[in-house]
């Protein structure tokens, strides 16, 4: 227990005004109370556009707040034009994933971070995939508000998958993260409860703890370092 | 009739709660939502093994025991509750604790002091 009271969680998919109906400081309060330390503010648009958010309130000690965009797009070489239009403007570049041919266009561009949902229509990925996104450091994205906003035969189709998603990235060695896709605050659930459901899609403990801790952790540093040109090369002096 | 003794019983933990909800939730609507969730998430056979039970429930507060070894489940289970009787709700677990007073003095009887 101890690993897990000295650990910083992050949440790096919750979506706030103006594309939802909750505000920023209504969602940095709440998460900041469930125990985290940082959180990403996810813009969702069907413009792909990064909206600017002025946050109005103080700054709080000890917590964090990276802005992200998170990409939709029909095809694979729209999702390219908005992915290269995003970089260097936010901390997190996400890609809804779901389809087969938008999840393979996300893992094999580089600068993408996150795959969101990759199952939200019960498909797992391939082994093709995973060596992708192995090999472009893409973390696959545990989402799961596909547990707790679905019910019957739809929860059962995309918890299956994600299970098969936990065992191909345990295989191919993917970063994995857990996020809340929040659309609301009711549909924040604190880092323990994240957890739980990450082992009910069939992580072990540990994988759990670093999907909610350590991974998002190394995404954001990645991000930040201004130093880092593109993998493997960095300006050290 | 005798009790059992204490080295047979299940040993158990305490979870103490506060519930986020659009309205005020009665006790009896909580419980049902609570096993609901339970039988739909893990089984009559899953929930049977956690032996979950809501002890206490008031002033959007409570305490519920499980077994010790199905911690994590019962959490899974109180994360899945989205909404009772048609009210967007959350259950947010404030701790986890070996007796019902010590949930009760850690995580429930402390004031909700929010920064400014």
């Amino acid at each position: 227990m101890g690993l897990i009271k000295s650990s910083n969680f992050y949440d790096l998919n919750v979506h706030t005004l103006p594309d939802y109906a909750d505000s920023q400081s209504r969602m940095i309060l709440e998460t900041k109370d469930m125990g985290y330390s940082g959180i990403c503010l996810t813009s969702i648009n069907p413009a792909n556009a990064f909206r600017c958010t002025d946050i109005t309130m103080p700054t709080l000690m000890d917590f964090e707040i990276y802005t992200g965009i998170e990409i939709q797009a029909d095809n694979v070489s729209k999702l390219n034009k908005y992915i290269s239009r995003s970089v260097n403007k936010v901390d997190i570049i996400s890609v809804s994933g779901g389809h087969e041919d938008i999840n393979r266009g996300a893992v094999e561009n580089g600068h993408v971070d996150i795959l969101a949902h990759p199952a939200s229509q019960g498909k797992p990925l391939n082994h093709v995939l995973s060596k992708a996104a192995a090999d472009n450091g893409v973390a696959i994205d545990f989402n799961i508000d596909a547990l707790i906003r679905h019910r019957g035969g739809s929860r059962v189709r995309i918890l299956s998958a994600l299970r098969q998603n936990a065992r191909l990235a345990h295989k191919f060695d993917i970063p994995m993260v857990i996020t809340s896709n929040a659309r609301s605050h009711y549909d924040l659930r604190g880092p323990r409860e994240m957890m739980a459901l990450g082992m009910l899609m069939g992580m072990t403990m540990e994988e759990a703890l670093y999907a909610i801790s350590t991974v998002p952790g190394s995404i954001i540093n990645r991000n930040r370092n201004n130093n880092r040109i593109m993998d493997g090369v960095e300006v050290v002096q | 009739m005798k009790i059992l003794p204490p080295t047979l019983r299940e040993s158990n933990r305490y979870l103490a709660i506060s519930v986020t909800s659009e309205g005020d939730i009665p006790r009896r609507d909580l419980v049902n939502e609570i096993f609901f969730c339970a039988a739909t998430l893990l089984g009559d056979a899953g929930s049977s093994e956690m032996s979950i039970r809501l002890l206490s429930f008031e002033d959007n507060k409570g305490i519920i025991q499980c077994r010790v070894d199905r911690i994590w489940e019962s959490r899974a289970v109180l994360a899945t509750v989205t909404s009772i009787k048609g009210m967007r709700t959350r259950i947010n677990v404030l701790g986890v604790s070996g007796t019902v007073r010590g949930a009760t003095e850690k995580y429930l009887l402390t004031q909700d002091i929010r920064e400014p």
